[in-house]
C-alpha cells in the first residue's frame, strides 16, 4: 500500500544576489547572514494526505510551488519545517532527458538512466525489451544518441518512463511526447501506467488533462494549497 | 529508503553507495567509455600520452639530475600516474554539482556521494589502464616482490580513500563558493612542482622531512614507493591515517550541518 503524508511542511529557498565570500564567512565563523542574502518562501504550511489509489493533479500559475512540492515528495529537497512521510517505490519524472549521455547508444542510455534511478541489472534486464519495443527505434537503438532527432530522444526517454516499475508516479508537466503516431500510442500507454500506479502526483497547467485523469485537484498559489477539489470517487 | 536519511549523514551516504554500488560503478565506466568513443585507440590514448610525456620528461630530468634513466623512469611514471588520478578527481569534483551533473542532482533523489564516486570511478578506471606499464616496469626493471605488490595495492586503497574524501570536501565547498574552483586548479598546478614527483625529496638533504608538510608527498609515497621495492616506513602510514581521519571528520561535520542545504547552492 502506497501513501504520502505531508504535515505542516514549509520550504524556504536561499536567494543569493551576488557571489558568496569565503573570507567573510570564515571571519564571521559562518554565523551571520550576508546582508545581500535573503530567502524566498517556496512552500508554506502544506498539509496533504494521499492514500493508495488516489491520483492528484496539482495546478497553479508559474512560481506557485508545484515543482517544489514534487521535489519535496521526491526527497530531493528537505523541508525547512514539517514532516514528509512516503511509503512505496517512487518514480520521479521532473525532466524527461535527465542523465542522457549523447555519445552512448540508446541501449547504453537505457542502462545508464536505469542505474541512476536505482534499478539493479536483473531488474533492467526484465524491462529492457519492453523499452526497446515501445520506443520503436529499431536499429537506431544501437546508434549514439547524438545522431537522434529530438523526437527520437523523446521516444527513448518516454519509453523508459513507461517501463520503470513504480508505485508512486511523480510527473511534472509531462504526459505527451513525440510525433503524432507515437504521441497517440504513448498517451494510451501513459494513461494505462497512470491507472496502474498506486499514487499519481501530476503538476500541470492543463486543467482538462487533470480533470480527465485525476481523482483530486489541488490548487496552489504563492506556495500554499488554497483549495482541494474531489473530481472522482476512489476505490 | 527512510525519509532524507542520508542528507545530513556522510555515514549513511557511504551505506547508500555500498548497497547501491551499481548506481555509480556502471555509470562511471560508461562515462569513461563514452569519452573515448570516437577515437581509434580508445583508452589507449591515455596510456600513450602518459608514456610519451613521462619518457621525454624522465630523459631530460635524468640528464639534469645526472640520474640513471632506468631508475628515474619508473619513479616518475608511478608518481605521475597517482598524482594525475588525485588531481583529476579533485579538480573535476569542484564543478561536479554546478556543471557536470547539475541536472541529475536537481532532478533525481540521489546522495551527492554517488556522483562523487561516479567521478572517482571514472578516473580510477583511467588509472587502472596504467597498470600494465607499472607492472612491466616492476617485473623487468626491478626485482619481483610479492611483499612489495601487497603494499602497493594497500597504497592504492589509501589513494582512492584520499581522492574520495578530498573530492567530496572540495565539491561541497566549491559549489558554495564559486571562487574555490580556480583556486583549487592553481593549487594543484603548484602542487605538481612542489610534490616530489619529478624530483626526489632526498635532494633536500637535511631538510627532506619538510617535504611532508605537503600532504601530497606522503599520499603519493604510499603508492609509489612499494612498487619501486621501497616499502615506506610506519611514519608515512601514520601520516596517511591521520590525514584520512581529519578529512573524514571535516566531511562529516560539513555534511552534518550543511548537507541538506547543498542542493540550494547548485
Amino acid at each position: 500500500m502506497a501513501s504520502i503524508k505531508l504535515s505542516d511542511v514549509s520550504l524556504k529557498f536561499p536567494l543569493s544576489y551576488d557571489a558568496r565570500s569565503l573570507r567573510a564567512d570564515l571571519l564571521t565563523g559562518f554565523k551571520t547572514q550576508n546582508k545581500n542574502f535573503s530567502f524566498i518562501s517556496a512552500l508554506q504550511d502544506i498539509n496533504l494526505e494521499v492514500k493508495d489509489g488516489e491520483k492528484i493533479g496539482i495546478v497553479g500559475s508559474n512560481g506557485s510551488g508545484k515543482s517544489s512540492l514534487l521535489r519535496i515528495i521526491s526527497k530531493i529537497f528537505k523541508p525547512t519545517e514539517g514532516i514528509v512521510k512516503t511509503e512505496g517505490k517512487l518514480l520521479t519524472m521532473l525532466d524527461l532527458n535527465t542523465g542522457l549521455q549523447m555519445e552512448s547508444s540508446g541501449l547504453e542510455n537505457i542502462y545508464l538512466i536505469s542505474y541512476l534511478r536505482g534499478y539493479k541489472k536483473k531488474d533492467i534486464n526484465q524491462f529492457i525489451k519492453k523499452v526497446i519495443e515501445y520506443s520503436e527505434l529499431g536499429e537506431a537503438i544501437y546508434k549514439p544518441v547524438r545522431t537522434y532527432s529530438s523526437g527520437m530522444i523523446t521516444r527513448l526517454s518516454a519509453s523508459m518512463v513507461l517501463c520503470f516499475p513504480s508505485e508512486i508516479l511523480v510527473l511534472d508537466e509531462f504526459i505527451s511526447a513525440g510525433d503524432n503516431d507515437f504521441h497517440k500510442k504513448f498517451e494510451k500507454h501513459m494513461l494505462e501506467k497512470i491507472e496502474e500506479a498506486n499514487i499519481l502526483l501530476f503538476a500541470s497547467h492543463d486543467h482538462n488533462m487533470v480533470d480527465n485523469i485525476c481523482t483530486k485537484k489541488v490548487y496552489m498559489n504563492h506556495g500554499k494549497i488554497v483549495r482541494i477539489v474531489n473530481l472522482k470517487e476512489t476505490f | 529508503m527512510k525519509d532524507y536519511y542520508y542528507l545530513n549523514s556522510i555515514n549513511n551516504q557511504f551505506k547508500f553507495c555500498y548497497y547501491n554500488w551499481e548506481t555509480w560503478y556502471y555509470t562511471s565506466w560508461s562515462d569513461l567509455v563514452s569519452k573515448y568513443k570516437r577515437t581509434k585507440l580508445g583508452l589507449g590514448w591515455n596510456v600513450l600520452a602518459m608514456l610519451i610525456t613521462i619518457s621525454i620528461m624522465s630523459f631530460v630530468w635524468s640528464k639534469i639530475f645526472k640520474m640513471d634513466m632506468v631508475v628515474f623512469f619508473p619513479y616518475i611514471f608511478n608518481g605521475f600516474a597517482a598524482f594525475f588520478f588525485l588531481n583529476a578527481s579533485i579538480t573535476s569534483s569542484c564543478v561536479l554539482l554546478s556543471q557536470i551533473n547539475k541536472d541529475i542532482y536537481l532532478n533525481l533523489p540521489l546522495p551527492f556521494l554517488v556522483l562523487i564516486l561516479r567521478n572517482i570511478g571514472q578516473h580510477f578506471f583511467n588509472y587502472i589502464h596504467y597498470l600494465p606499464i607499472i607492472f612491466f616496469l616492476h617485473f623487468f626493471l626491478l626485482e619481483f616482490s610479492i611483499f612489495s605488490l601487497f603494499f602497493y595495492f594497500l597504497g592504492i586503497v589509501f589513494l582512492v580513500l584520499h581522492a574520495t574524501l578530498l573530492s567530496a570536501i572540495f565539491c561541497i565547498i566549491s559549489t558554495r563558493y564559486r571562487d574555490v574552483y580556480p583556486l583549487v586548479v592553481s593549487i594543484m598546478s603548484a602542487a605538481t612542482l612542489l610534490t616530489p614527483i619529478m624530483w626526489n625529496k632526498d635532494m633536500l638533504g637535511s631538510n627532506a622531512n619538510f617535504a611532508y608538510l605537503n600532504p601530497f608527498t606522503f599520499i603519493i609515497e604510499i603508492v609509489r614507493e612499494p612498487i619501486l621495492n621501497n616499502v615506506p616506513g610506519p611514519s608515512v602510514y601514520f601520516l596517511n591515517i591521520i590525514f584520512l581521519f581529519f578529512s573524514y571528520l571535516i566531511l562529516h561535520l560539513i555534511v552534518k550541518y550543511k548537507g541538506d542545504r547543498l542542493i540550494y547552492w547548485v
